[in-house]
């Protein structure tokens, strides 16, 4: 099972539906950003997966996996920064509540 | 250009000049609008004159001239000017009346506070009318046609704030809009066939193999339908009465000499076209002839002087449509000029005497007696009477013979009997109205005070000038009709129709009309003249023709009922229809709709961010699932 | 064999972390799960045989980015839900959008890929290479990569600033 392709692509897709359910579920502006990183992780591995398998290893999609994480590294940290702010502002991180965009 | 179509241009354009001025600048100033107008028409009739003395002998060349106003692959839209005997004659007439009621009106009008839109008018109709008598082709005829039927509705509707007149002018406009409806289609007809022709082209069309005689003749009717509107015949004369309510000057300059006459002039322009269908030809001639009948029936029991001279011009147009029909080209065109001065002449008087005596009902103008005292006037008024019924030697009687001798040049004796049943009905009514303005005053109390009124503003008579043009028409219809005679070397053939040799007189035709029309003086004399007191002539003795006379055939009625009953009902139909569907359902519905929709779609938006994210992965999904099927 | 097993258990250990991670409902508990998740990852990617990428994920994840939510999770005030309010057309959009991505891809894609088997065994590249790559040719996305870094931690700066 190890050397097959189809278990580590069952894996990463499992992964990013997990996220994307939890993204469009949860409430806490938090764990919806804990959702986004576990699509991220999931894009990462099928990216990987199919790198080992197709080319054997190559260090190209080492690298672009190296960017891939260091992306979301930067993404993470605007992304708390906001969520840092919008609670300064509104008092509430809960999705829900923030809808001043209505109407 | 030529020279002379030099001149023409300079006369066309005179009157439109001063409408631009007077409606730009001068509105605020009477005395001012009235000077430009009548500078304007003095010049375009200087010019005439000067043209005129320059043609002497009658145009021998047709001369035109064209510019392109459009050019496409279908046909090309010229207008321009033609320059021959007949535009020479119509122009000079159109100018001379013009001119001579612009004068007038200073009179009549006197005080009258739209006095400078009154002038506005005035040169808006003459230039209407003298485009429309050069015009080159059928299309700009139809332009100057239009124009001149505004302008009318302008002028009869002039005092708009009494509703008579403003009905008038509205049934005058839809009435002759109802036949250039007739003409348009049958312009389109010849436009769609054969392009923008001129008159030239138009007149050859019976040699012309491209057009069927059905063709010929089916457009022929139609634009006749337009001519029928425009010149007042039978059906649609009913407008003509009606748009008396105009002041005097506009009912002698366009509905004596001018506009009415705008119809004969088209057929006389297009004769040859006319002539190309045999039955069209038939058409107009019993047409004519009914109309004229059927008018001087009318006017035989008619009270308001105007009313008379109204019934008395649909009778002579009726003449003149109904010879230019028969064949007699030159004794229709005659009959158009003589008729355009004596006719003129008389609304004027009637406008005078409706001056003096504020009212236009002939018995109480009797009644207030004075009419005697107002010479020139009075003088002006038998003349232009004796015109009008044709006693010789004045104009009408040369131009009437000349219908007659073409009818029977023709083959048409049977219209030749009816014009001299015509003219007896015609001198009869005429002479009525004369005998009894004349009839010695009753009451000499109540006419003291209105000497007194009338006479400290005017004197006995109405003011110079009011009476300088009826003297100067009264000239010209004693001595017009002098042209068509030998006497004066068969003139009015030559300037015409270039003919060198000399027509005689037909003398058997001269007496037998002369009898007639002393019958028929002589007749009015009986039952109106001197002391008789009678207020009642032969035909309202009989009761059936009294009420079908008064009633005017009941033409009107019948009209009436048509209105009320078909399109009055069509039009509630369509106003319905245009509210309810047009209004209601399509345009605020489509407002509605935009209105509701976007308040419908502002409810997704909820701000509720994750039901945005959910949505749109949805539909990326959605579409990604059907790019695939596909 | 053995490599199998243990596979299957870093495979179940990941999912059923995730799980975890999405559907806990007190804060502090869906990072710790995430970061024991994505600490699987990196123990699926030495079987890949990326084994400077699992330092590289557990380095940044773990340590950074886990911290980094941990902390903010601690400085933000738990979010109730009552059960009456729960929204059931939010959780019908979710799972329909899921599951649809889930079987979209499955059928078209994955399912075409479920007999293909490699020699798991073979080396992939190594850092060597790594370093190659990023100093030539890849070195222009590398400064872009360190720009965005910093500007990410200069904006998190500016944002989070207390205002004077």
């Amino acid at each position: 099972m190890a050397s097959s392709l189809f278990s580590y692509l069952l894996l990463s897709l499992f992964l990013v539906c997990l996220g994307l359910i939890g993204v469009l579920i949860r409430r806490n502006l938090v764990i919806m950003l804990i959702c986004i990183e576990l699509i991220l992780n999931g894009v990462t591995l099928n990216l990987l997966a199919i790198n080992k398998f197709v080319t054997g290893g190559a260090a190209v999609g080492q690298v672009v996996a190296i960017f891939i994480i260091a992306l979301a590294a930067a993404e993470t940290t605007i992304a708390l920064a906001l969520i840092f702010l919008t609670f300064r502002h509104y008092k509430e991180i809960d999705s829900e509540k923030l809808n001043e965009l209505k109407g | 250009m030529s020279e002379n179509l030099k001149l023409v241009a300079l006369a066309v354009f005179s009157p439109f000049i001063s409408l631009l001025l007077i409606a730009i600048f001068t509105r605020g100033s009477k005395k001012l609008s009235a000077f430009i107008a009548i500078l304007a028409i003095l010049i375009s009739m200087v010019l005439t004159i000067l043209l005129y003395a320059r043609n002497f002998e009658g145009v021998r060349q047709q001369e035109v001239y064209y510019f392109q106003w459009l050019l496409t692959d279908y046909f090309s839209l010229r207008f321009g000017f033609i320059f021959d005997s007949l535009s020479l004659g119509m122009m000079f007439i159109v100018c001379l009346v013009s001119l001579l009621v612009h004068i007038y009106s200073i009179g009549y009008m006197h005080g009258d506070k739209g006095l400078a839109r009154f002038y506005a008018w005035l040169s808006l109709f003459s230039w209407a009318m003298l485009v429309f008598v050069v015009s080159p082709t059928l299309l700009q005829a139809f332009f100057g046609w239009e124009l001149v039927g505004a302008a009318s509705f302008l002028l009869i509707g002039f005092w708009f704030h009494k509703p008579e007149a403003a009905a008038a002018a509205k049934k005058a406009f839809v009435m002759t809009r109802f036949g250039d409806f007739g003409f348009f289609v049958g312009l389109l007809i010849l436009l769609v066939t054969f392009g923008n022709i001129d008159f030239m082209t138009l007149n050859q069309m019976g040699k012309n193999l491209a057009a069927s005689p059905s063709l010929i003749t089916a457009t022929s009717l139609l634009i006749f339908m337009g001519i029928m509107g425009k010149s007042a015949q039978f059906p649609l004369h009913a407008w003509l009465p009606d748009a008396m309510e105009g002041p005097t000057p506009v009912s002698a300059l366009i509905h004596a000499a001018t506009m009415v006459a705008a119809g004969i002039y088209l057929i006389a322009r297009a004769y040859g076209f006319f002539s190309a269908s045999p039955f069209t030809m038939e058409f107009i001639a019993t047409i004519g002839i009914l109309t004229s009948f059927i008018a001087a029936t009318i006017a035989l029991v008619q009270n308001d002087v105007k009313k008379v001279m109204a019934y008395s011009t649909i009778s002579q147009l009726g003449l003149m449509i109904s010879v230019l029909g028969g064949g007699g080209y030159k004794a229709g065109v005659f009959h158009l000029f003589t008729h355009a001065f004596f006719k003129a002449l008389l609304f004027l008087c009637a406008g005078s005497l409706i001056h003096h005596f504020n009212t236009n009902d002939m018995w109480e103008m009797a009644e207030k007696g004075g009419v005697r005292k107002m010479k020139i006037t009075l003088t002006t008024l038998i003349i232009g009477s004796l015109a009008l019924a044709g006693v010789f030697p004045f104009a009408g009687f040369f131009s009437k013979d000349a219908i007659i001798v073409a009818f029977e040049q023709n083959g048409k004796e049977l219209f030749a009997y009816a014009v001299m049943v015509v003219s007896f009905l015609t001198a009869y009514y005429t002479f009525r109205m004369i005998f009894v303005l004349l009839s010695p005053e009753p009451h000499h109390e109540v006419h003291g005070e209105h000497e007194e009124g009338h006479e400290a503003h005017h004197g006995h008579d109405s003011p110079a000038n009011m009476t300088i043009p009826l003297v100067i028409l009264a000239v010209f219809a004693v001595f017009v009709g002098f042209i068509d005679t030998p006497w004066l070397g068969g003139y009015f053939d030559k300037f015409l129709l270039g003919k060198e040799e000399v027509e005689h007189l037909h003398w058997g035709v001269m007496i037998k009309s002369t009898v007639v029309v002393l019958l028929g003086i002589g007749f009015a004399y009986y039952q109106f003249g001197g002391k008789t007191g009678r207020t009642e002539g032969f035909a309202e003795k009989v009761g059936w023709i009294k009420a079908l006379l008064v009633n005017k055939y009941y033409v009107d009625d019948f009209y009436f009922l048509v209105v009320r009953g078909l399109v009055l009902p069509f039009a509630t139909v369509l106003n319905w229809i245009d509210r309810k569907v047009i209004n209601d359902t399509g345009i605020n519905g489509s407002g509605n709709l935009v209105l509701y929709s976007g308040r419908f779609l502002s409810l997704l938006m909820n701000g509720l961010l994750q039901r945005y994210l959910g949505t749109s992965i949805a539909i990326l999904l959605f579409i990604v699932f059907l790019w695939q099927l596909i | 064999m053995l490599n199998d097993v243990i596979f299957l258990i870093f495979w179940l250990v990941i999912a059923v972390f995730a799980v975890l991670a999405v559907f806990l409902q007190k804060p502090i508990y869906n990072a710790f799960a995430m970061a024991f998740s994505i600490f699987s990852i990196a123990g699926m990617y030495v079987f890949l045989g990326y084994e400077f990428l699992a330092a590289l994920q557990v380095l940044v994840y773990v340590g950074a980015i886990s911290v980094a939510i941990i902390f903010v999770i601690m400085l933000s005030p738990p979010v109730t839900v009552s059960p009456k309010k729960i929204n059931p057309y939010k959780i019908l959009i979710g799972v329909v959008t899921s599951l649809a991505l889930f079987i979209l891809v499955f059928v078209l894609y994955y399912g075409k890929f479920f007999y293909e088997k490699i020699n798991i065994n073979m080396p992939s590249q190594g850092v060597n290479e790594i370093g190659n790559l990023l100093a030539m040719p890849y070195a222009v996305p590398f400064e872009i990569i360190s720009v965005i870094l910093l500007v990410a931690i200069m904006g998190a700066i500016v944002l989070a600033k207390k205002e004077e």
